[in-house]
């Protein structure tokens, strides 16, 4: 066809210039699309545009510096038994958008749907009840990158059309004409491999290459804290399905549900207890999970400082919380209140499956640039308090897919900022109050200073017993901000 | 050859109207570029000359042209799906707002499948395009992008910005063999067109009539004429002149003259006179620029900016 | 010897211009805002007061006249170590003020004398450790506390042009020395004034303490710090939320513009 010999041509004329290069660098490859980063965001949005009618015919690659093709890829037909740390709520629109609009089949049985977040402050009794069927689900992060890869292998897809470059990272990036900052960049990958790309898309996480190389400063702190994610055991599966999380002043704690009697957990921290959290026993460990949702800050910090001595073995430690657990139970006044406002006890750790990672909240001040797009994590990180982490980032890739299905309509050229603002000027607001959400519980609930706590546990209280108030944050939660669907 | 031309009303009667016939013979034929009948005035190839290196700057003073280019092709594209009749009698066309009465399952479906036969319908038929006063090549560009476009033609009088359009298709492998630029006038276009397409340009020529009927001359039967002009009238005055050359200082000042507008109505009895039977309106459009939502679209379309879309029967 | 005259860029923070340590571009040969070094006379009679007379009697015109005894000079040195002083109806002596000038400069240097200049900042000791080690020496001359700081927060001259900018070069020191990071704009002057708070209180606390060993100042003095070093979190806090709150606000005016 004209179109490829032409493209050899200009590929020649590309090449001619840039005979001077490094030799062992090999002349760039056009593409349409460039994804740096198969996270999530990544594979969904590569799918989503081989999905898409009006994208499909974009030459779209995929960069990543880990293992897809094996780890991921086989994920999907042969899953482990246990369920993986990594595990992220998902909220109905995000899922709509990743089964109908991509058409990808995540593995249901390996999801969790929820009816309900349970909130409490760890300083009083200040609880937050909020309840509505299918509020949220539990999905591994493993299993919408595999179900995603699975799309994209199903539709069989031609060397020329879509290309996986998994296990290289990109070595540098940089303009095709230096003084053109609307000149296709050329993106060089580890192994020398070059491609000269209409669209570069950053989907590489916190520290995104593509963001250092498109100026956009990124704004935020972080919290020098850190989380652990474990998967759990329980005792016995939960009669209500509901994700639970207790907000001590050292930082919140989170009981997540997963199918039967699984669970995972993600519990905040400062740097030095998540370290000794970490190096405790299985069984150590799983006791002070226990513990940390139903006993106060000074209890746990007795425990933190005794265990730091290593001054009590584990067996005295467990038997110890067990007690003073019992006696929080007995001075309970209804027996059923255990189950009701109380996370099932957890009767083991799985494996090694105990990580810790860094807090913080960063916004980048724009999603895109001439010629570059970025989306998911390298765009917005968060505390995964509000479980809107992925959430945001699906929403991004829909709406930038929506913003390039527009463009290529209106024949506009998909790197220039005029087909990639709509999609800037959509999520910068959403994602601007999710993150303010999550900041704000954050930094509400992180002092034990006592007026302060009598004032949120006041507040607490009114929200759970004020409807209207209450409905309205379990929606922008359960809809990460966006607009309710349509009953189709 | 007689011919009659559209006079613009003298500055001293915005909003009047009203037309005068009158009849003149069409201007020779000069090889000269810079003095032509239907070319422009020695200013406005000036004017556009200043305005080349800004051109394809999205940020810069040509914001607004960009925006508004995207409505030009939303409307390009609804028109040319409206120019095909479907010929499959499978496809079910239902001749009633089938999206009120019917389910939305059975309403997408039946949309789809409309839509389907007629891209492929329109793929079918690999049309050539002209673009007269194509300027930068913006519109060109975006044309060359659809499917069903096979080759744009693009003209215009000013080498500078003719240049800028060149150098920019070069960055796009993808379009770079659909388009061809030229530096002729109107007159020295030979080929017939399926579409041609004449935006934002009657309001900068001495005799838009004599354009028109050049267009129209080469437009191939059942093509199709797209043009877009400013209303001559106080609300585009004070949107276009007042407020988007002084105040907001969005476009830069000279690139209008109110005495050069020309009335939707009266291109309309342009072609009644001259082309009657032969011709039919298949849409107008008003559209106005607004700050925070770029150009919106609404159908007064005797005020303000507008689009029109004329097809040329057998 | 010229390039003892350039200054070193030390690693632990930017050469400091406006009062730099000697030691660090230059043999020291008077310890500013003295007039004499080491090995003058003057130094070796006021520190043994310090050491020796003063414990026994208190911050007075005896305990140098006892040092100078014990030490063998002629009684008519006394005028020479008050000399660079002004006399004053406010305090009693020229040389009791200079010993009391003497007692916060030489423990001041003291201070930083064993840290080397190119200790990485991760060695550094922290500012709590020089807090702590800056009381110290004030535990022979414990008991004579109130009596010092009585002297030295006389409103005149001497308060002025001593007493506080000496406290302020403390701060600056005992920030400057320590692994603490040092901020190049307004909460320079705010930690520094927040230091000073915590050293002078916890002096103050104890001049009246009387437990052994003065363990419950060292008490009071972590945790006042601690407490300052956390309001000091607070600022930064908040002062980084407003101006990421500024920043998200033009964002997401921009990004509504944006549109048309």
């Amino acid at each position: 066809m004209m179109l490829v010999r032409s493209r050899i041509v200009w590929q020649r004329f590309v090449a001619r210039g840039f005979a001077t290069g490094g030799a062992k660098v090999k002349s760039p490859q056009l593409a349409d699309v460039l994804i740096v980063g198969g996270g999530p965001a990544g594979l969904t949005l590569a799918a989503a545009i081989k999905a898409s009618p009006a994208l499909k015919h974009f030459k779209t690659v995929l960069v990543d510096g880990g293992d897809i093709k094996d780890k991921v890829g086989s994920f999907y037909d042969s899953p482990p038994e246990n369920y993986t740390n990594r595990v992220v709520s998902l909220t109905p629109p995000s899922l709509d958008f990743i089964k109908s609009k991509v058409g990808i089949n995540l593995m249901e049985d390996r999801m969790m749907v929820y009816d309900g977040v349970y909130v409490t402050d760890g300083c009083s009794n200040g609880t937050i009840d909020m309840e509505k069927d299918g509020i949220s689900h539990m999905v591994e992060i493993l299993n919408v990158q595999s179900s995603a890869l699975k799309r994209l292998t199903d539709l069989q897809l031609g060397e020329d059309s879509f290309k996986l470059i998994d296990k290289t990272k990109v070595a540098s990036i940089k303009y095709s004409d230096p003084n053109d900052a609307t000149s296709w960049p050329i993106v060089t990958l580890e192994d020398g491999q070059a491609f000269k790309t209409r669209l570069l898309v950053g989907a590489d996480g916190f520290n995104s290459p593509v963001r250092a190389f498109s100026g956009i400063q990124s704004r935020g702190w972080f919290y020098n804290e850190f989380g652990i994610v474990a998967t759990m055991k329980l005792e016995y599966p939960p009669y209500k399905v509901r994700g639970w999380q207790r907000f001590l002043p050292t930082g919140p704690i989170a009981h997540l549900p997963l199918p039967d009697d699984n669970a995972t957990l993600v519990w905040t921290h400062n740097d030095e207890t998540t370290k000794l959290l970490v190096s405790l026993t299985p069984e150590a460990f799983t006791a002070m999970v226990n513990a940390a949702f139903v006993l106060d800050n000074a209890d746990m910090q007795y425990y933190y400082n005794k265990l730091k001595e290593k001054s009590i073995t584990d067996k005295d430690l467990i038997e110890d919380i067990d007690s003073r657990i019992q006696q929080v139970f007995d001075n309970l006044e209804n027996e059923s209140d255990i189950d009701e406002c109380y996370p099932t006890r957890i009767a083991s750790i799985i494996g090694e499956s105990r990580a810790r990672f860094p807090m913080k909240m960063f916004h980048a001040d724009t999603y895109c640039a001439e010629r570059i797009a970025l989306l998911g994590d390298a765009a917005h990180t968060t505390h995964p308090l509000a479980g809107q982490g992925l959430n945001m980032g699906e929403g991004d890739t829909e709406a930038l897919v929506n913003a390039l299905e527009k463009a290529t309509y209106r024949g506009l050229d998909i790197g220039s900022l005029l087909a990639l603002q709509p999609f800037w000027a959509d999520r910068y607001s959403t994602n601007t109050i999710l993150l303010g959400i999550a900041d704000k519980c954050h930094k509400l609930y992180g002092t034990d200073f006592a007026p302060m706590v009598g004032l949120r546990t006041i507040g607490a209280n009114f929200i759970n017993n004020f409807s209207p108030i209450k409905d309205l944050i379990t929606n922008t939660l359960g809809t990460s901000a966006r607009e309710p669907i349509a009953k189709k | 050859m007689m011919s009659r031309n559209i006079v613009r009303g003298t500055s001293g009667s915005i909003g009047s109207g009203k037309f005068v016939v009158k009849a003149q013979t069409t201007g020779v034929n000069l090889r000269l570029v810079k003095s032509i009948s239907t070319g422009a005035d020695k200013d406005e190839v000036k004017h556009f000359k200043e305005l080349a290196p800004t051109w394809w700057d999205i940020k810069g003073s040509q914001r607004i042209l960009h925006l508004m280019n995207l409505n030009r092709v939303d409307f390009i594209r609804k028109i040319m799906a409206q120019s095909i009749k479907i010929s499959d009698p499978d496809v079910y066309v239902p001749g009633f707002d089938y999206k009120k009465f019917l389910p939305s399952i059975v309403s997408r479906n039946v949309e789809n499948q409309i839509e389907h036969e007629i891209n492929s319908e329109l793929l079918s038929k690999q049309m050539h395009i002209l673009d007269i006063g194509c300027g930068g090549g913006i519109l060109t560009e975006s044309m060359a992008r659809l499917p069903y476009f096979k080759q744009v033609t693009g003209i215009d009088l000013t080498p500078e910005v003719l240049e800028i359009a060149k150098e920019h298709v070069k960055q796009d492998p993808a379009i770079a063999h659909k388009i061809k630029y030229e530096l002729k006038p109107l007159e020295e276009v030979k080929q017939n067109y399926e579409v041609i397409t004449c935006f934002e340009m009657l309001e900068h020529v001495d005799k838009p009539s004599e354009i028109l009927d050049h267009a129209w001359k080469l437009l191939k039967p059942n093509g199709v004429l797209f043009l877009s002009t400013i209303n001559r009238d106080m609300i585009s005055w004070l949107t276009t002149i007042v407020l988007g050359e002084y105040i907001l200082k969005v476009v830069p000042i000279g690139t209008h003259h109110v005495e050069k507008y020309i009335n939707s109505s009266e291109i309309i009895e342009w072609f009644k006179e001259n082309y009657n039977g032969h011709f039919e309106i298949m849409d107008t459009l008003g559209c106005m620029y607004v700050p925070t939502k770029g150009w919106v679209e609404h159908d007064r379309v005797n005020v303000g900016n507008y689009m029109m879309a004329i097809r040329k029967l057998k | 010897m010229l390039k003892n005259f350039v200054p070193k860029r030390t690693a632990f923070g930017l050469t400091r211009f406006y009062h730099p340590n000697p030691k660090e571009y230059v043999p020291q040969l008077t310890l500013p805002p003295l007039l004499y070094g080491k090995d003058s006379k003057q130094y070796k009679i006021l520190s043994h007061s310090l050491d020796v007379s003063v414990p026994e009697f208190g911050f007075n015109e005896r305990a140098i006249v006892n040092s100078i005894n014990l030490l063998g000079y002629p009684s008519s040195i006394l005028s020479v170590i008050g000399s660079s002083n002004t006399p004053s109806f406010l305090h009693s002596s020229t040389a009791l003020m200079e010993l009391l000038k003497f007692n916060l400069v030489a423990k001041r240097y003291q201070l930083s004398e064993d840290i080397p200049l190119d200790t990485p900042v991760e060695e550094l000791p922290s500012l709590e450790d020089l807090l702590i080690k800056r009381l110290k020496m004030d535990v022979p001359i414990g008991p004579h506390l109130s009596q010092l700081i009585a002297q030295l927060s006389i409103p005149g001259p001497f308060l002025t042009d001593t007493s506080l900018p000496e406290l302020h070069r403390l701060a600056d020191d005992m920030i400057y020395f320590s692994s603490e990071k040092d901020h190049p704009d307004f909460a320079w002057y705010a930690k520094r004034m927040g230091v000073s708070t915590a050293y002078m209180s916890s002096k103050l606390f104890m001049a009246q303490d009387r437990s052994p060993g003065y363990v419950d100042t060292f008490e009071f003095a972590k945790d006042k710090l601690k407490r300052i070093m956390k309001l000091g979190d607070y600022y930064n806090n908040a002062e980084e939320y407003a101006w990421y709150v500024l920043m998200n606000s033009i964002n997401m005016a921009k990004s509504k513009a944006a549109r048309g």
